[in-house]
């Protein structure tokens, strides 16, 4: 399985379009290879580089195994909470120097029927075991240039 | 000469008086209830202020919390503040331009209005909330940021105050 976009290559900067410095909505993100015995997707964008620890931006579930690109400015599945406490995408926003922002795409081997509104932990505890393959694209930002 | 004095301060309560500011939502240094916060309903807290000098135009309220990563990280930002007003109520909505005039920019979140606090997990943060009294009204709109208004109000400034609360996750 492979997690590209057409806005920004794999460790390559994220336009400000995607952050909170800009419209702030998510960019386009397209799956390929996605196992042929997947019944459902997960999504989770995350910055390691936050102070606190890991600051979860954006999760995303009960995506349809068939889906091979996630719209820009979309709700793909069912939404997870945000470290904002959020059900919604929240883009990259770091206070100082350059963050790392996470994509990772996680191919399920359970049906898309997994309650809505889980944090990210309490999601990634749902689909233990569940997991048949994960496939990871990186981003970075930077308030100022 | 005590009673004189205390007869003063009985007629002339304001003298002793100065620009204020306050919340009902807390006491200064106390901590801000999860309520105003992310964790919540993230609502703005009930603000105050008595006494600011006479010949003030306008206010500015700003909050920030000095002990993100940045120094500094913007959650509201309130300005053109009508002079005739002394509060704004809890739960402001997150409107860039009142029909009053008053005007609320553009926070660190990237969102108009009101953001709470929602530091990373780990030691308390402060949040201050700052009320200016102008001499002018800004001529600034709504995705102006705490920068903006800041420089534009420089010279400007007849009195100031402050309170400050906390919050931690």
């Amino acid at each position: 399985m492979i997690l590209t976009s057409p806005e920004f290559k794999n460790n390559g900067f994220i336009p400000e379009k995607f952050t909170c410095q800009g419209e702030d909505i998510n960019p386009e993100l397209i799956i390929s290879e996605v196992p042929k015995n997947a019944l459902s997707l997960a999504l989770i964008m995350e910055d390691p580089d936050a102070s606190g620890g890991n600051w979860v931006h954006w999760v995303v579930y009960n995506i349809n195994a068939s889906v091979s690109k996630i719209k820009e400015n979309s709700i793909p599945g069912d939404l997870g909470l945000n470290t904002l406490n959020e059900k919604s995408y929240h883009g990259p926003c770091p206070p100082i120097g350059t963050h790392r922002y996470f994509f990772k795409i996680y191919a399920l081997n359970i049906k898309p029927n997994l309650r809505t509104g889980l944090s990210k932990g309490a999601l990634l505890k749902s689909i233990e075991g569940s997991v048949i393959e994960k496939a990871e694209l990186i981003g970075l930002y930077q308030k100022e240039k | 000469m005590r009673w004189v004095l205390i007869l003063f301060f009985l007629f002339f309560p304001r003298l002793a008086c100065a620009f204020e500011i306050r919340s009902e939502a807390f006491l200064n240094g106390s901590d801000i209830p999860s309520k105003h916060a992310c964790d919540a309903q993230n609502f703005s807290p009930e603000v105050s202020w008595v006494d600011p000098p006479q010949r003030t135009q306008s206010f500015v309220l700003i909050c920030d919390d000095p002990d993100s990563p940045s120094k500094s990280w913007t959650h509201w930002v309130v300005f053109n503040i009508p002079k005739e007003k002394n509060s704004l109520l809890e739960n402001m909505p997150t409107l860039g331009t009142f029909d009053d005039g008053m005007i609320q920019g553009r926070n660190d979140f990237g969102k108009i209005g009101y953001y709470g606090p929602c530091p990373p997990p780990g030691k308390p943060h402060r949040y201050f909330f700052k009320i200016y009294a102008l001499d002018i009204e800004l001529l600034l709109d709504e995705n102006s940021t705490k920068d903006a208004v800041l420089s534009r109000m420089e010279g400007h400034i007849l009195a100031q105050a402050q309170i400050y609360g906390k919050y931690q996750r």
